[in-house]
Protein backbone atom coordinates (compact mmCIF):
# COMPACT_ATOMS: atom_id res chain seq x y z
CA UNK A 1 0.00 0.00 0.00
CA UNK A 2 2.77 2.36 0.99
CA UNK A 3 4.60 1.49 -2.24
CA UNK A 4 1.61 2.32 -4.44
CA UNK A 5 1.17 5.63 -2.68
CA UNK A 6 4.88 6.29 -3.02
CA UNK A 7 4.82 5.48 -6.75
CA UNK A 8 1.97 7.95 -7.14
CA UNK A 9 4.02 10.62 -5.39
CA UNK A 10 7.04 9.87 -7.57
CA UNK A 11 4.91 10.22 -10.71
CA UNK A 12 3.50 13.52 -9.46
CA UNK A 13 7.01 14.91 -9.14
CA UNK A 14 8.00 13.47 -12.53
CA UNK A 15 5.05 15.22 -14.20
CA UNK A 16 5.87 18.42 -12.35
CA UNK A 17 9.40 18.21 -13.70
CA UNK A 18 8.12 17.74 -17.24
CA UNK A 19 5.74 20.69 -17.33
CA UNK A 20 8.71 22.97 -16.67
CA UNK A 21 9.65 22.45 -20.31
CA UNK A 22 6.47 23.31 -22.23
CA UNK A 23 8.06 23.70 -25.67
CA UNK A 24 9.62 20.25 -25.39
CA UNK A 25 6.24 18.78 -24.68
CA UNK A 26 4.66 19.96 -27.93
CA UNK A 27 7.70 19.30 -30.10
CA UNK A 28 7.86 15.80 -28.60
CA UNK A 29 4.23 14.99 -29.37
CA UNK A 30 4.32 16.48 -32.87
CA UNK A 31 7.50 14.64 -33.81
CA UNK A 32 5.98 11.34 -32.74
CA UNK A 33 2.89 12.02 -34.85
CA UNK A 34 5.06 12.79 -37.90
CA UNK A 35 7.20 9.71 -37.35
CA UNK A 36 4.15 7.47 -37.17
CA UNK A 37 2.61 9.04 -40.26
CA UNK A 38 5.77 8.19 -42.20
CA UNK A 39 5.80 4.64 -40.86
CA UNK A 40 2.17 4.06 -41.71
CA UNK A 41 2.48 5.44 -45.22
CA UNK A 42 5.43 3.12 -45.88
CA UNK A 43 3.26 0.17 -44.94
CA UNK A 44 0.46 1.67 -47.00
CA UNK A 45 2.72 1.79 -50.09
CA UNK A 46 3.75 -1.82 -49.54
CA UNK A 47 0.18 -3.02 -49.29
CA UNK A 48 -0.96 -0.85 -52.19
CA UNK A 49 1.59 -2.59 -54.40
CA UNK A 50 1.02 -6.11 -53.12
CA UNK A 51 -2.62 -5.64 -52.12
CA UNK A 52 -2.21 -7.95 -49.16
CA UNK A 53 0.60 -9.28 -46.97
CA UNK A 54 -0.14 -12.95 -46.47
CA UNK A 55 -3.78 -13.00 -45.52
CA UNK A 56 -3.66 -9.49 -44.02
CA UNK A 57 -5.24 -6.63 -45.95
CA UNK A 58 -4.53 -2.95 -45.36
CA UNK A 59 -7.06 -2.53 -42.51
CA UNK A 60 -5.82 -5.64 -40.77
CA UNK A 61 -2.33 -4.19 -40.92
CA UNK A 62 -3.53 -0.87 -39.56
CA UNK A 63 -5.18 -2.76 -36.71
CA UNK A 64 -1.94 -4.63 -36.01
CA UNK A 65 0.10 -1.46 -36.09
CA UNK A 66 -2.36 0.46 -33.90
CA UNK A 67 -2.47 -2.37 -31.42
CA UNK A 68 1.29 -2.11 -31.07
CA UNK A 69 1.17 1.69 -30.80
CA UNK A 70 -1.39 1.54 -27.98
CA UNK A 71 0.75 -0.82 -25.92
CA UNK A 72 3.96 0.97 -26.85
CA UNK A 73 2.41 4.27 -25.80
CA UNK A 74 1.57 2.94 -22.35
CA UNK A 75 5.00 1.34 -22.05
CA UNK A 76 6.64 4.56 -23.23
CA UNK A 77 4.93 6.88 -20.78
CA UNK A 78 5.89 4.88 -17.72
CA UNK A 79 8.99 2.92 -18.62
CA UNK A 80 10.85 4.70 -21.42
CA UNK A 81 13.64 5.69 -19.04
CA UNK A 82 14.63 2.08 -18.34
CA UNK A 83 17.55 2.75 -20.66
CA UNK A 84 18.85 5.45 -18.29
CA UNK A 85 20.07 2.75 -15.94
CA UNK A 86 23.37 2.34 -17.75
CA UNK A 87 24.23 6.01 -17.30
CA UNK A 88 23.16 5.92 -13.64
CA UNK A 89 25.42 2.98 -12.89
CA UNK A 90 28.40 4.47 -14.70
CA UNK A 91 28.03 7.83 -12.98
CA UNK A 92 27.23 6.29 -9.59
CA UNK A 93 23.93 8.15 -9.19
CA UNK A 94 22.28 4.78 -8.62
CA UNK A 95 23.86 4.83 -5.13
CA UNK A 96 21.25 7.33 -3.97
CA UNK A 97 18.53 4.66 -4.28
CA UNK A 98 20.42 2.33 -1.97
CA UNK A 99 20.73 4.73 0.95
CA UNK A 100 16.99 5.37 1.20
CA UNK A 101 14.47 3.09 2.90
CA UNK A 102 12.52 2.24 -0.24
CA UNK A 103 12.80 -0.29 -3.04
CA UNK A 104 15.52 0.76 -5.50
CA UNK A 105 13.34 -0.39 -8.39
CA UNK A 106 10.40 1.71 -7.26
CA UNK A 107 12.63 4.76 -6.98
CA UNK A 108 14.18 4.11 -10.39
CA UNK A 109 10.92 3.45 -12.20
CA UNK A 110 9.28 6.45 -10.53
CA UNK A 111 12.03 8.87 -11.44
CA UNK A 112 10.65 9.88 -14.82
CA UNK A 113 7.82 9.71 -17.30
CA UNK A 114 7.98 10.31 -21.03
CA UNK A 115 5.31 12.12 -22.97
CA UNK A 116 6.41 10.82 -26.37
CA UNK A 117 4.38 7.79 -25.33
CA UNK A 118 1.28 10.00 -25.33
CA UNK A 119 1.82 10.62 -29.05
CA UNK A 120 2.17 6.90 -29.75
CA UNK A 121 -0.97 6.18 -27.79
CA UNK A 122 -3.00 8.82 -29.66
CA UNK A 123 -1.85 7.45 -33.02
CA UNK A 124 -2.78 3.97 -31.82
CA UNK A 125 -6.22 5.08 -30.74
CA UNK A 126 -6.91 6.86 -34.03
CA UNK A 127 -5.68 3.93 -36.10
CA UNK A 128 -7.65 1.44 -34.08
CA UNK A 129 -10.98 3.21 -34.52
CA UNK A 130 -10.31 3.79 -38.21
CA UNK A 131 -9.54 0.10 -38.75
CA UNK A 132 -12.45 -1.01 -36.56
CA UNK A 133 -14.86 1.17 -38.53
CA UNK A 134 -13.58 -0.10 -41.88
CA UNK A 135 -13.74 -3.73 -40.77
CA UNK A 136 -17.13 -3.14 -39.15
CA UNK A 137 -15.92 -4.89 -36.00
CA UNK A 138 -18.77 -5.96 -33.74
CA UNK A 139 -17.31 -7.24 -30.50
CA UNK A 140 -19.03 -8.73 -27.52
CA UNK A 141 -17.99 -7.38 -24.11
CA UNK A 142 -15.64 -10.34 -23.62
CA UNK A 143 -13.63 -9.39 -26.71
CA UNK A 144 -13.31 -5.79 -25.55
CA UNK A 145 -12.03 -6.94 -22.19
CA UNK A 146 -9.57 -9.33 -23.84
CA UNK A 147 -8.45 -6.49 -26.11
CA UNK A 148 -7.78 -4.10 -23.21
CA UNK A 149 -5.98 -6.79 -21.21
CA UNK A 150 -3.79 -7.63 -24.20
CA UNK A 151 -2.90 -3.97 -24.82
CA UNK A 152 -1.78 -3.79 -21.19
CA UNK A 153 0.07 -7.08 -21.32
CA UNK A 154 1.74 -5.91 -24.53
CA UNK A 155 3.00 -2.88 -22.65
CA UNK A 156 4.26 -5.14 -19.87
CA UNK A 157 6.04 -7.47 -22.31
CA UNK A 158 7.92 -4.52 -23.77
CA UNK A 159 8.67 -3.29 -20.30
CA UNK A 160 9.96 -6.69 -19.15
CA UNK A 161 12.19 -7.17 -22.22
CA UNK A 162 13.72 -3.73 -21.75
CA UNK A 163 13.96 -4.25 -18.00
CA UNK A 164 15.99 -7.42 -18.55
CA UNK A 165 18.13 -5.61 -21.10
CA UNK A 166 18.74 -2.68 -18.76
CA UNK A 167 19.58 -5.00 -15.86
CA UNK A 168 22.42 -6.48 -17.89
CA UNK A 169 24.24 -3.20 -17.20
CA UNK A 170 24.92 -4.52 -13.72
CA UNK A 171 27.23 -7.11 -15.31
CA UNK A 172 28.66 -5.43 -18.38
CA UNK A 173 28.23 -1.74 -17.53
CA UNK A 174 27.87 -1.17 -21.27
CA UNK A 175 24.84 -3.10 -22.48
CA UNK A 176 23.27 -0.18 -24.30
CA UNK A 177 24.27 -1.49 -27.74
CA UNK A 178 22.61 -4.87 -27.19
CA UNK A 179 19.46 -3.24 -25.88
CA UNK A 180 19.18 -0.87 -28.82
CA UNK A 181 19.61 -3.74 -31.31
CA UNK A 182 16.79 -5.64 -29.56
CA UNK A 183 14.70 -2.47 -29.64
CA UNK A 184 15.26 -1.91 -33.37
CA UNK A 185 14.47 -5.52 -34.07
CA UNK A 186 11.21 -5.24 -32.16
CA UNK A 187 10.26 -1.99 -33.86
CA UNK A 188 10.88 -3.49 -37.29
CA UNK A 189 8.87 -6.66 -36.77
CA UNK A 190 5.89 -5.23 -34.91
CA UNK A 191 4.78 -3.46 -38.05
CA UNK A 192 4.23 -6.67 -40.01
CA UNK A 193 2.38 -9.91 -39.39
CA UNK A 194 4.93 -12.40 -38.08
CA UNK A 195 3.83 -15.24 -40.37
CA UNK A 196 5.24 -13.50 -43.46
CA UNK A 197 8.78 -13.91 -42.10
CA UNK A 198 8.79 -17.72 -42.13
CA UNK A 199 8.65 -20.52 -39.64
CA UNK A 200 11.97 -20.20 -37.82
CA UNK A 201 11.54 -16.53 -37.23
CA UNK A 202 8.08 -17.19 -35.90
CA UNK A 203 9.40 -19.76 -33.44
CA UNK A 204 12.08 -17.34 -32.32
CA UNK A 205 9.71 -14.46 -31.57
CA UNK A 206 7.22 -16.82 -29.93
CA UNK A 207 9.46 -18.89 -27.69
CA UNK A 208 12.77 -17.11 -27.21
CA UNK A 209 12.13 -13.41 -27.45
CA UNK A 210 8.34 -13.58 -27.19
CA UNK A 211 7.63 -10.20 -28.70
CA UNK A 212 5.05 -11.76 -31.03
CA UNK A 213 2.73 -11.74 -28.01
CA UNK A 214 2.78 -7.95 -27.90
CA UNK A 215 0.45 -7.45 -30.84
CA UNK A 216 0.63 -10.33 -33.33
CA UNK A 217 -1.08 -13.16 -31.44
CA UNK A 218 -3.72 -10.94 -29.82
CA UNK A 219 -4.53 -9.61 -33.30
CA UNK A 220 -4.65 -13.14 -34.74
CA UNK A 221 -7.17 -14.04 -32.07
CA UNK A 222 -9.23 -10.86 -32.28
CA UNK A 223 -9.35 -10.80 -36.10
CA UNK A 224 -9.62 -14.58 -36.57
CA UNK A 225 -6.51 -14.73 -38.70
CA UNK A 226 -5.41 -18.28 -37.92
CA UNK A 227 -5.76 -20.34 -41.09
CA UNK A 228 -6.40 -23.64 -39.31
CA UNK A 229 -8.21 -22.48 -36.19
CA UNK A 230 -6.90 -20.64 -33.14
CA UNK A 231 -4.84 -22.68 -30.70
CA UNK A 232 -5.13 -22.18 -26.97
CA UNK A 233 -1.59 -20.88 -26.49
CA UNK A 234 -2.28 -18.05 -28.88
CA UNK A 235 -4.47 -16.55 -26.15
CA UNK A 236 -1.54 -16.53 -23.74
CA UNK A 237 -0.29 -12.95 -24.09
CA UNK A 238 -1.19 -11.97 -20.47
CA UNK A 239 0.49 -15.11 -19.12
CA UNK A 240 3.60 -14.45 -21.17
CA UNK A 241 3.78 -10.93 -19.77
CA UNK A 242 3.66 -12.21 -16.18
CA UNK A 243 6.28 -14.84 -16.88
CA UNK A 244 8.61 -12.27 -18.44
CA UNK A 245 8.07 -9.87 -15.54
CA UNK A 246 9.01 -12.60 -13.09
CA UNK A 247 12.20 -13.31 -15.04
CA UNK A 248 13.01 -9.60 -15.24
CA UNK A 249 12.49 -9.11 -11.51
CA UNK A 250 14.80 -12.05 -10.85
CA UNK A 251 17.54 -10.70 -13.14
CA UNK A 252 17.20 -7.24 -11.57
CA UNK A 253 17.56 -8.65 -8.06
CA UNK A 254 20.68 -10.56 -9.05
CA UNK A 255 22.02 -7.45 -10.70
CA UNK A 256 21.49 -5.20 -7.69
CA UNK A 257 23.22 -7.79 -5.55
CA UNK A 258 26.14 -7.85 -7.94
CA UNK A 259 26.31 -4.05 -7.87
CA UNK A 260 26.84 -4.25 -4.11
CA UNK A 261 29.79 -6.51 -4.78
CA UNK A 262 31.51 -4.42 -7.42
CA UNK A 263 30.31 -0.85 -7.17
CA UNK A 264 30.64 1.13 -10.36
CA UNK B 1 27.98 4.09 17.32
CA UNK B 2 30.11 2.86 14.41
CA UNK B 3 32.21 -0.27 14.79
CA UNK B 4 34.52 -1.38 12.00
CA UNK B 5 36.55 -4.57 12.49
CA UNK B 6 39.15 -5.94 10.09
CA UNK B 7 37.14 -4.61 7.20
CA UNK B 8 38.23 -5.58 3.69
CA UNK B 9 36.85 -4.84 0.28
CA UNK B 10 38.24 -6.42 -2.87
CA UNK B 11 37.28 -5.61 -6.42
CA UNK B 12 37.83 -7.91 -9.36
CA UNK B 13 39.28 -5.94 -12.22
CA UNK B 14 39.22 -7.67 -15.61
CA UNK B 15 42.64 -7.97 -17.23
CA UNK B 16 42.69 -5.78 -20.32
CA UNK B 17 44.08 -7.66 -23.30
CA UNK B 18 46.10 -5.95 -25.98
CA UNK B 19 46.50 -6.60 -29.67
CA UNK B 20 44.20 -8.07 -32.26
CA UNK B 21 40.50 -8.31 -31.41
CA UNK B 22 41.29 -7.16 -27.86
CA UNK B 23 37.76 -5.94 -27.24
CA UNK B 24 36.20 -9.27 -28.24
CA UNK B 25 38.72 -11.30 -26.27
CA UNK B 26 38.15 -9.13 -23.21
CA UNK B 27 34.47 -9.95 -23.40
CA UNK B 28 35.05 -13.68 -23.13
CA UNK B 29 38.09 -13.85 -20.92
CA UNK B 30 37.51 -14.61 -17.28
CA UNK B 31 40.87 -13.27 -16.19
CA UNK B 32 40.84 -10.88 -13.30
CA UNK B 33 43.22 -9.19 -10.97
CA UNK B 34 42.14 -8.50 -7.42
CA UNK B 35 42.38 -4.96 -6.20
CA UNK B 36 42.11 -4.51 -2.46
CA UNK B 37 40.53 -1.09 -2.00
CA UNK B 38 40.12 -1.42 1.75
CA UNK B 39 42.59 -3.68 3.51
CA UNK B 40 42.02 -4.68 7.10
CA UNK B 41 40.72 -1.47 8.62
CA UNK B 42 39.46 -1.26 12.19
CA UNK B 43 38.18 1.78 14.05
CA UNK B 44 35.21 2.87 16.08
CA UNK B 45 33.31 6.12 16.37
CA UNK B 46 31.52 7.07 19.56
CA UNK B 47 28.06 8.58 19.86
CA UNK B 48 28.08 12.28 19.01
CA UNK B 49 31.64 12.40 17.66
CA UNK B 50 32.65 14.25 14.49
CA UNK B 51 35.39 12.30 12.81
CA UNK B 52 37.32 13.40 9.74
CA UNK B 53 38.20 10.64 7.36
CA UNK B 54 41.11 11.62 5.18
CA UNK B 55 43.47 10.23 2.60
CA UNK B 56 44.54 10.70 -1.00
CA UNK B 57 42.23 10.04 -3.93
CA UNK B 58 41.71 6.31 -4.32
CA UNK B 59 42.87 5.60 -0.77
CA UNK B 60 39.61 3.80 0.03
CA UNK B 61 37.63 6.54 1.79
CA UNK B 62 34.57 6.40 -0.42
CA UNK B 63 34.60 2.60 -0.50
CA UNK B 64 34.50 2.57 3.30
CA UNK B 65 31.68 5.12 3.41
CA UNK B 66 29.77 3.01 0.89
CA UNK B 67 30.13 -0.05 3.11
CA UNK B 68 28.96 1.95 6.13
CA UNK B 69 25.91 3.22 4.28
CA UNK B 70 24.89 -0.20 2.89
CA UNK B 71 25.72 0.41 -0.78
CA UNK B 72 28.59 -2.06 -0.93
CA UNK B 73 28.96 -5.46 0.65
CA UNK B 74 32.21 -6.03 2.59
CA UNK B 75 34.44 -8.81 1.27
CA UNK B 76 35.33 -9.74 4.84
CA UNK B 77 35.40 -8.25 8.30
CA UNK B 78 32.47 -6.63 10.02
CA UNK B 79 30.72 -3.28 10.14
CA UNK B 80 27.97 -2.23 12.46
CA UNK B 81 26.28 1.14 12.59
CA UNK B 82 24.35 1.63 15.80
CA UNK B 83 24.16 -2.14 16.11
CA UNK B 84 22.87 -2.64 12.57
CA UNK B 85 24.79 -4.38 9.77
CA UNK B 86 24.36 -1.91 6.93
CA UNK B 87 24.40 -4.26 3.96
CA UNK B 88 22.34 -7.10 5.44
CA UNK B 89 19.81 -4.74 7.01
CA UNK B 90 19.82 -2.07 4.31
CA UNK B 91 16.34 -0.70 5.01
CA UNK B 92 16.79 -0.42 8.78
CA UNK B 93 20.16 1.20 8.28
CA UNK B 94 18.80 3.65 5.70
CA UNK B 95 16.27 4.94 8.23
CA UNK B 96 18.93 5.86 10.78
CA UNK B 97 21.57 7.40 8.52
CA UNK B 98 21.81 10.48 6.33
CA UNK B 99 24.21 10.45 3.38
CA UNK B 100 25.50 13.32 1.26
CA UNK B 101 27.82 12.89 -1.70
CA UNK B 102 29.27 16.31 -2.45
CA UNK B 103 29.91 15.41 -6.08
CA UNK B 104 26.38 14.35 -6.98
CA UNK B 105 23.01 15.46 -5.78
CA UNK B 106 20.31 13.13 -4.53
CA UNK B 107 17.60 15.71 -5.11
CA UNK B 108 15.10 15.77 -7.96
CA UNK B 109 16.70 17.93 -10.59
CA UNK B 110 13.80 19.60 -12.40
CA UNK B 111 11.35 20.42 -9.61
CA UNK B 112 11.37 23.10 -6.91
CA UNK B 113 13.46 22.06 -3.91
CA UNK B 114 10.44 21.85 -1.61
CA UNK B 115 9.00 19.07 -3.82
CA UNK B 116 12.10 16.95 -3.20
CA UNK B 117 11.63 17.45 0.52
CA UNK B 118 7.95 16.47 0.33
CA UNK B 119 8.89 13.32 -1.50
CA UNK B 120 11.54 12.47 1.09
CA UNK B 121 8.91 12.91 3.77
CA UNK B 122 6.88 10.19 2.03
CA UNK B 123 9.87 7.89 1.52
CA UNK B 124 11.03 8.07 5.13
CA UNK B 125 7.44 8.28 6.48
CA UNK B 126 8.41 11.32 8.53
CA UNK B 127 5.79 12.53 10.95
CA UNK B 128 4.22 15.76 9.67
CA UNK B 129 5.05 17.79 12.80
CA UNK B 130 8.66 16.63 12.93
CA UNK B 131 9.06 17.34 9.23
CA UNK B 132 7.69 20.86 9.58
CA UNK B 133 9.73 21.56 12.70
CA UNK B 134 12.94 20.43 11.00
CA UNK B 135 12.23 22.48 7.88
CA UNK B 136 11.50 25.59 9.94
CA UNK B 137 14.76 25.14 11.78
CA UNK B 138 17.14 24.09 8.97
CA UNK B 139 16.05 26.40 6.15
CA UNK B 140 17.01 29.65 7.94
CA UNK B 141 20.14 28.06 9.41
CA UNK B 142 21.37 27.19 5.93
CA UNK B 143 20.04 30.33 4.26
CA UNK B 144 17.84 28.33 1.90
CA UNK B 145 14.82 30.68 2.00
CA UNK B 146 15.52 32.06 -1.47
CA UNK B 147 15.97 28.73 -3.20
CA UNK B 148 13.26 26.64 -1.60
CA UNK B 149 11.00 27.19 -4.63
CA UNK B 150 13.76 26.97 -7.19
CA UNK B 151 14.57 23.84 -9.21
CA UNK B 152 17.86 22.25 -8.21
CA UNK B 153 19.27 22.57 -11.74
CA UNK B 154 19.20 26.36 -11.38
CA UNK B 155 21.16 26.41 -8.13
CA UNK B 156 24.81 27.22 -7.55
CA UNK B 157 26.96 24.40 -6.24
CA UNK B 158 26.99 25.86 -2.73
CA UNK B 159 23.19 26.14 -2.64
CA UNK B 160 22.88 22.63 -3.96
CA UNK B 161 25.13 21.07 -1.34
CA UNK B 162 23.33 22.97 1.43
CA UNK B 163 20.01 21.69 0.06
CA UNK B 164 21.40 18.16 0.00
CA UNK B 165 22.54 18.35 3.63
CA UNK B 166 19.16 19.65 4.71
CA UNK B 167 17.54 16.76 2.81
CA UNK B 168 19.77 14.23 4.56
CA UNK B 169 18.68 15.48 8.00
CA UNK B 170 14.89 15.74 7.60
CA UNK B 171 14.30 12.28 9.07
CA UNK B 172 16.45 12.94 12.18
CA UNK B 173 19.21 10.44 11.41
CA UNK B 174 21.50 9.36 14.24
CA UNK B 175 24.51 9.28 11.93
CA UNK B 176 25.47 11.57 9.08
CA UNK B 177 27.94 10.51 6.38
CA UNK B 178 29.39 13.34 4.32
CA UNK B 179 31.55 12.41 1.34
CA UNK B 180 33.54 15.49 0.31
CA UNK B 181 30.74 17.90 1.15
CA UNK B 182 32.72 21.09 0.50
CA UNK B 183 34.46 20.21 -2.75
CA UNK B 184 34.24 23.22 -5.06
CA UNK B 185 31.94 25.10 -2.67
CA UNK B 186 32.35 28.88 -2.26
CA UNK B 187 33.69 30.36 0.98
CA UNK B 188 30.36 31.73 2.23
CA UNK B 189 28.50 28.46 1.70
CA UNK B 190 31.38 26.59 3.30
CA UNK B 191 30.99 28.68 6.45
CA UNK B 192 27.24 27.97 6.50
CA UNK B 193 28.01 24.26 6.20
CA UNK B 194 30.59 24.29 9.01
CA UNK B 195 28.31 26.20 11.38
CA UNK B 196 25.36 24.04 10.50
CA UNK B 197 27.14 20.73 10.99
CA UNK B 198 28.59 21.75 14.37
CA UNK B 199 25.25 23.10 15.51
CA UNK B 200 23.38 19.92 14.56
CA UNK B 201 26.05 17.85 16.24
CA UNK B 202 25.79 19.91 19.42
CA UNK B 203 22.01 20.17 19.47
CA UNK B 204 21.04 16.63 18.45
CA UNK B 205 24.15 14.65 19.23
CA UNK B 206 24.27 13.49 15.62
CA UNK B 207 27.39 11.44 14.92
CA UNK B 208 29.22 12.71 11.84
CA UNK B 209 31.79 10.99 9.65
CA UNK B 210 33.14 13.14 6.85
CA UNK B 211 35.71 12.73 4.14
CA UNK B 212 37.46 15.79 2.81
CA UNK B 213 40.56 17.22 1.19
CA UNK B 214 40.04 20.55 2.87
CA UNK B 215 42.12 21.24 5.97
CA UNK B 216 39.60 23.96 6.87
CA UNK B 217 36.80 21.40 7.22
CA UNK B 218 38.90 19.29 9.52
CA UNK B 219 40.01 22.21 11.67
CA UNK B 220 36.53 23.67 12.02
CA UNK B 221 34.71 20.44 12.67
CA UNK B 222 36.78 17.48 13.74
CA UNK B 223 38.59 16.78 16.96
CA UNK B 224 39.60 13.40 15.69
CA UNK B 225 40.90 12.19 12.35
CA UNK B 226 41.30 8.78 10.75
CA UNK B 227 43.81 8.66 7.92
CA UNK B 228 43.92 5.91 5.36
CA UNK B 229 46.33 5.30 2.56
CA UNK B 230 46.23 2.55 -0.06
CA UNK B 231 43.47 0.82 1.90
CA UNK B 232 45.38 0.80 5.19
CA UNK B 233 44.64 2.80 8.28
CA UNK B 234 47.76 4.79 9.06
CA UNK B 235 46.62 7.19 11.77
CA UNK B 236 43.71 7.39 14.17
CA UNK B 237 43.65 10.05 16.83
CA UNK B 238 43.72 13.66 17.79
CA UNK B 239 43.96 16.31 15.08
CA UNK B 240 46.43 18.47 17.02
CA UNK B 241 48.69 15.57 17.70
CA UNK B 242 48.70 14.60 14.04
CA UNK B 243 49.55 18.06 12.81
CA UNK B 244 52.28 18.42 15.41
CA UNK B 245 53.85 15.10 14.64
CA UNK B 246 53.47 14.90 10.93
CA UNK B 247 52.64 18.37 9.69
CA UNK B 248 55.92 19.61 11.07
CA UNK B 249 56.78 21.98 8.27
CA UNK B 250 54.90 25.25 8.17
CA UNK B 251 55.38 28.13 5.81
CA UNK B 252 55.46 31.88 6.00
CA UNK B 253 55.38 34.37 3.14
CA UNK B 254 56.92 37.81 3.81
CA UNK B 255 56.44 40.67 1.38
CA UNK B 256 58.95 43.52 1.84
CA UNK B 257 58.43 47.14 0.92
CA UNK B 258 61.42 47.04 -1.38
CA UNK B 259 63.41 44.33 -3.08
CA UNK B 260 65.73 42.55 -0.71
CA UNK B 261 68.77 40.59 -1.84
CA UNK B 262 70.34 37.67 -0.05
CA UNK B 263 68.02 37.68 2.91
CA UNK B 264 68.42 34.63 5.14
CA UNK B 265 66.84 33.69 8.45
CA UNK B 266 68.32 31.29 10.91
CA UNK B 267 66.11 28.24 11.68
CA UNK B 268 64.13 28.77 8.46
CA UNK B 269 64.78 27.85 4.88
CA UNK B 270 64.17 30.14 1.94
CA UNK B 271 62.20 28.04 -0.53
CA UNK B 272 60.94 30.56 -3.05
CA UNK B 273 61.55 34.16 -4.03
CA UNK B 274 59.46 36.28 -6.34
CA UNK B 275 59.94 40.06 -6.57
CA UNK B 276 59.57 41.46 -3.09
CA UNK B 277 58.01 38.28 -1.75
CA UNK B 278 59.90 35.50 -0.08
CA UNK B 279 58.63 32.16 1.18
CA UNK B 280 60.24 30.33 4.10
CA UNK B 281 59.61 26.91 5.51
CA UNK B 282 60.34 26.16 9.12
CA UNK B 283 59.92 23.39 11.62
CA UNK B 284 57.18 23.68 14.19
CA UNK B 285 59.44 22.75 17.07
CA UNK B 286 62.25 25.16 16.19
CA UNK B 287 60.65 28.55 15.79
CA UNK B 288 57.36 30.40 15.51
CA UNK B 289 56.02 32.60 12.74
CA UNK B 290 56.11 35.61 15.13
CA UNK B 291 59.81 35.16 15.69
CA UNK B 292 60.49 35.03 11.96
CA UNK B 293 58.42 38.11 11.25
CA UNK B 294 60.06 40.04 14.04
CA UNK B 295 63.48 39.04 12.76
CA UNK B 296 62.63 40.18 9.24
CA UNK B 297 60.88 43.37 10.43
CA UNK B 298 63.91 44.42 12.45
CA UNK B 299 66.05 44.47 9.30
CA UNK B 300 63.74 45.62 6.48
CA UNK B 301 60.32 47.26 6.27
CA UNK B 302 57.69 44.52 5.88
CA UNK B 303 54.60 45.18 3.76
CA UNK B 304 52.57 42.02 4.22
CA UNK B 305 52.77 38.53 5.66
CA UNK B 306 50.94 35.25 5.26
CA UNK B 307 51.22 32.08 7.34
CA UNK B 308 50.55 28.94 5.37
CA UNK B 309 49.65 25.68 7.12
CA UNK B 310 50.64 22.38 5.51
CA UNK B 311 47.83 20.80 3.48
CA UNK B 312 46.36 17.42 4.19
CA UNK B 313 48.15 15.85 1.24
CA UNK B 314 51.46 17.00 2.72
CA UNK B 315 50.65 15.63 6.15
CA UNK B 316 49.48 12.34 4.75
CA UNK B 317 52.68 12.12 2.72
CA UNK B 318 54.72 12.63 5.88
CA UNK B 319 52.61 10.14 7.77
CA UNK B 320 53.11 7.56 5.09
CA UNK B 321 56.81 8.09 4.78
CA UNK B 322 57.37 7.92 8.53
CA UNK B 323 55.56 4.60 8.74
Amino acid sequence: MHNIRLYGQFLRVAVLGKVQYKADFFVGIVSVLVLNAVNLSLIGILVYNFNTLGNWNIWDLLFLYSFWMLSRGIYGVFFWHLSDLEEMIVSGTFDAYLVRPASPFLQFIGKDISYTGVGDFLVGLLGFFLAAAQMKLQWQLGRWIYFVICVLSGALIQMAVNWIGASLCFWTTRSGAAVSIAERFTVLMQQYPVNIFGKYFQIFVTCFLPVAFINYYPSVVLLDKAADGIRVWQYFAPLVSFLLLAIAAFVWRKGVKRYAGTGN
Amino acid sequence: MIEVNHLKKEFRIPVQKKGRFAAVRNLFSGEHTIKRAVDDISFSVGNGEIVGFIGKNGAGKSTTIKMLSGILQPTSGSVTVNGIRPFDQRMENARQIGVVFGQKTQLWWDVPLIESYRLLREIYKIDRDIYQKNLDRYIPMLGLEEVINKPVRQMSLGQRVKSDICAALLHDPRILFLDEPTIGVDVVSKKYLHDFISEINRERGTTVLLTTHDMGDIEKLCSRVVVIDAGHLIYDGDLKNMVQRFGADRFVMIEFEESVEDFQIEKAELIRSEGNRKWFSFHRSETTPMELIRFAGDRFPVHDIEIIEPDIEGIVRNLYESK
